[in-house]
């Protein structure tokens, strides 16, 4: 499989106080080889009770399209976020993009969750493309994604 | 100016401007079958009406989206978290239908069409082409206008060969959509790469839904019942079991955030003037929710192939003529002497060439220019000489239609002196009435003249000679002009058969058949290259130009057979002292001649089905004998025509018979001046007036071929029966349906 590897930078640093405690996590991101245009993608981390905490990621070349992941924008614009000027790595068919975080360790086995939308042109828009609790369960187990997404790795 | 860029910027886009177009055409038809497919929406139901019934029947229900086409769509997951699209019925609020995705065709169509498959690089290509099809659009106006010679005179029927002729009707079709496209298309492309700026509303604070109250159906929500459905773009639910989360609500006038347990509007955001403008552009180039501009923008883009092979024809057949380029040509502003040209064919512009080069040799720094250039800025200037024929009825040639009026801009005389030399056929009542028109204005303006004006017949190489010692005198210079017309090359045709007539008369007219050394090409191929002027064409209505034996000026017949003959035919009349038709009459059986084919562009057959009234006399009768062969389609021609009598000068007799027995030709009036009761062609129009008013009312052209005395009287015949109907000859004329070849 053709795959081309993209390291991207993180976008938004996580909305807590600086923790005592936090390590470098690792989140890779492997693209179906889907039919259509590039990918407009969010990755981010919602709490036990699925409430917003903060952007891990995003990728798709034009601002503007990034609005598209309604679930992701209504709950990222309620905290505060402005998709304006936002511009991540583009990310099509069959490619995969890498990223590295720092998480506190409190975040970990405490039912944090890293979620996945993705929208691309003219095809349905996956508001649950990927959900991966954080923890030692799931720490380097690849998890497929339901639409345009192959898998989604986390590792620490 | 205008003709440079067009056809440098038509030639650089031609294939990038061509794959947008046709993939473009495809594209329209989408928003066409989407908009037939949608159910209509009623005019009182709202939102929550819908929204009601489709939370109830789908607990994992995303969001509602209508298309521009109108067509309602429900993005839902079911109960095993599978994400699913259905087409919504308006009135009912059921599910009808799976929504699929759009086809793969469709997707890389669109891809095509905006970038070619090649993503922004891509994108760049096609922005860039969109900006060249506006600058063709406006180069083609501007050209379009100053061909026509003017804004009023646009609509009259075009001019030229047919390429020139199909150019300018399809342009003038398709102009208006081109500019549309391709202007939305630049806007489109400049959004894409933000470079005008639409200001979404992404700016949303979405403001969180009242907590701690039980869920209520979307139906109930004040905030949803107030929005009519026809107005709604889409709706998206709050997520299922996020209880902070909203409905968002997006119209064409803006986005509405509604809080799910009240129904309260928590929050407004107006679209934007950009936004608005950006949904027009969208709605404009697409077609989507405008569907008939859609319609019209894709019909519009199937004729660019048309358009695009006639402009490289049209190009083709200039550089194969030498264009106008002129070897040592001096700036307008720093010659001494400035030539300006006025020619419809081009061979006036052969004169000029061998005036410019003349004159140069001679020491002086001279400019060759179209008079449709003339400035007035001629800063160096002592003289400037007019080259000019006359078109038609002592119209100005094509590439002189505005001289008059640039020349009345003029205000003051100017301090240089002025020639004009005309060039026409004595055959004509208006022999070069345009140059004398010209010289008349000129004088009137206070212009000098340093020669009288001065016509030349026939383009007579000893008259041009004459004139030009009498300018090297006005000059003060010694100026021997010689002038050798071009011919293109000539191939040898063989005498295998002619038939004499009118010898009783004392008018001895024969048919000669020529077999050709190089029988013309058959096929697709020979059709392409006669429609880029490259093949010689030996078609009905064409010309054969004969090479006398001093080889120099051709004589023109009008050929009398059919296009796919390796023959060619031609009807000549012996003349008294004629060079040409001496040499022609005493050639014996398998004898030789130098002769070419040359394209008759303003007597060419029009181009529809209605009927055509053919009026000829003598050898007139050529171009209708070769139309009528050819004639296998069965149009409805009807042909009148004179001789002197019907037993020694019957032109064509058993093959106009047979022609009307198997339908080529519909009706055969004759008219025989020399027999008892004689009577003209001319005549016959009259006596027939009811007929022939009927068939012009069905809308027939009319094609007149014969001597100018003939041409003269048949015209004031239909000037008459145009004048019951309403309209006259010239009219009739400007909208190309009265043609004239006259000799």
């Amino acid at each position: 499989m053709f795959a081309l590897s993209k390291t991207a930078t993180v976008v938004a640093v996580l909305g807590l106080a600086a923790p005592a405690q936090a390590r470098p996590f690792n989140i890779s991101i492997t693209m179906d080889a889907y039919r259509g245009q590039e990918a407009y993608l969010a990755a981010y981390i919602v709490d036990a009770n699925g409430q917003y905490v903060s952007t891990v990621l995003t990728a798709g070349t034009r601002s503007r399209y990034l609005a598209d992941l309604s679930r992701w924008n209504r709950m990222f614009q309620r905290a505060g976020g402005r998709v304006d000027g936002f511009s991540g790595a583009s990310i099509g068919s069959g490619q995969s993009i890498r990223t590295q975080i720092d998480v506190p360790d409190a975040l970990l086995n405490a039912g944090y969750t890293l979620r996945i939308e993705t929208a691309v042109e003219d095809k349905r828009y996956q508001p649950d493309e990927a959900a991966i609790l954080l923890g030692d369960a799931n720490n380097g187990q690849p998890v497929a994604g339901s639409g345009y997404v192959r898998t989604v790795t986390v590792s620490y | 100016m205008w003709r440079r860029l067009h056809s440098a910027l038509g030639l650089l886009a031609l294939v990038v401007v061509l794959a947008l177009a046709v993939s473009g055409a495809i594209l329209s038809v989408y928003p066409i079958k989407d908009g037939i497919a949608a159910a209509p929406v009623g005019t009182g139901q709202s939102v929550a009406d819908i929204a009601g019934p489709l939370a109830n029947a789908l607990p994992d229900i995303e969001s509602i989206e209508v298309s521009p086409s109108g067509q309602i769509s429900v993005q839902y997951s079911d109960a095993d978290g599978l994400p699913l699209s259905g087409i919504v019925d308006p009135s009912s609020g059921a599910i009808i239908g799976s929504s699929p995705e759009p086809g793969w065709f469709y997707a890389g169509l669109k891809d095509f069409h905006r970038g070619f498959l090649m993503g922004d690089n891509g994108r760049i290509l096609a922005g860039v082409g969109a900006l060249i099809m506006a600058a063709l659009s406006l180069s083609g106006l501007a050209l379009l206008v100053s061909r026509m010679g003017g804004w009023r005179r646009i609509v009259d029927a075009p001019r030229g060969s047919f390429a020139a002729r199909l150019h300018t009707i399809l342009t003038r079709v398709a102009l208006l959509p081109f500019l549309l496209s391709s202007v939305t298309a630049v806007y489109l492309f400049a959004v894409q790469f933000e470079w005008i700026m639409v200001e979404d509303a992404t700016s949303v604070a979405y403001p969180e839904s009242t907590q701690g109250l039980p869920a209520v159906s979307p139906g109930t929500l004040a905030g949803l019942a107030a929005v009519p459905l026809q107005d709604l773009r889409s709706l998206q639910f709050p997520y299922p079991g996020d209880s902070y989360d909203v409905f968002t609500l997006r119209t064409d006038a803006g986005l509405t955030v509604v809080d799910q347990f009240t129904g309260e509007v928590l929050e407004t955001v107006p679209a934007t003037r950009s936004q608005q403008i950006y949904a027009w552009f969208y709605a404009l180039h697409t077609g989507e929710g405008l569907a008939w501009v859609g319609a019209l923008l894709g019909l519009a883009a199937t004729l660019v192939p048309g358009i695009g092979a006639a402009g490289v024809a049209i190009w083709w057949q200039r550089r194969r003529q030498g264009g106008h380029r002129v070897q040592g040509n001096i700036a307008a502003g720093k010659a001494e002497i400035v030539i300006l040209v006025g020619s419809e064919g081009g061979s006036t512009w052969g004169f000029a060439r061998s005036l410019h080069r003349d004159l140069t040799a001679g020491g002086k720094a001279v400019h060759l220019g179209a008079m449709n250039d003339f400035s007035g800025r001629y800063g160096s200037a002592e003289q400037v000489i007019f080259l000019t024929s006359t078109y038609g009825d002592g119209n100005a040639p094509e590439n002189a239609a505005k001289a008059l009026s640039l020349l009345a801009e003029q205000v003051e005389p100017p301090k240089w002196q002025y020639a004009v030399l005309g060039f026409g056929d004595r055959a004509f009542p208006k022999f070069c009435q345009f140059a004398k028109d010209l010289d008349l204005a000129l004088g009137t303006r206070g212009w000098t003249a340093a020669l009288p004006v001065t016509l030349i017949n026939r383009q007579s190489t000893q008259a041009f000679a004459t004139w030009g010692n009498d300018l090297g005198r006005a000059l003060g210079l010694t100026l021997s002009l010689s002038h050798q017309i071009a011919t293109p090359p000539t191939q040898r045709l063989t005498l295998i058969g002619r038939d004499f007539y009118g010898e009783a008369m004392q008018a001895p007219t024969a048919v000669f058949r020529f077999r050709l050394s190089t029988p013309p090409r058959t096929g697709g191929l020979r059709k392409l290259m006669r429609f880029l002027g490259a093949a010689t064409c030996y078609s009905p209505t064409d010309l054969l130009g004969v090479l006398p034996p001093d080889g120099t000026v051709p004589r023109y017949y009008s050929i009398a057979s059919i296009a796919s003959d390796s023959e060619v035919e031609i009807c000549v009349r012996k003349q008294a002292g004629g060079l040409c038709s001496t040499y022609l009459h005493d050639l014996q059986i398998g004898d030789e001649i130098d002769a070419f084919g040359r394209p008759n562009p303003d007597f060419s057959f029009p181009f529809r089905r209605k009927p055509v009234i053919m009026v000829s006399a003598g050898t007139g009768i050529a171009p209708f004998a070769g139309l009528i062969r050819s004639n296998r389609r069965k149009q409805a021609l009807h042909l009148f025509w004179g001789g002197r009598s019907a037993e020694s000068d019957f032109l064509y007799e058993d093959a106009l018979h047979a022609a009307q027995q198997s339908g080529q030709l519909a009706s055969l009036t004759t008219a025989f001046s020399r027999m008892e009761a004689g009577a003209y062609v001319q005549d016959r129009v009259r006596a027939d007036a009811p007929r022939v008013s009927g068939l012009l009312s069905r809308g027939a052209a009319v094609m007149v071929c014969g001597g100018d005395a003939m041409a003269q009287a048949v015209r004031a015949e239909f000037d008459v029966i145009l004048a019951t109907l309403g309209t006259s000859v010239d009219a009739l004329k400007q909208r190309g349906l009265y043609l004239e070849d006259v000799f």
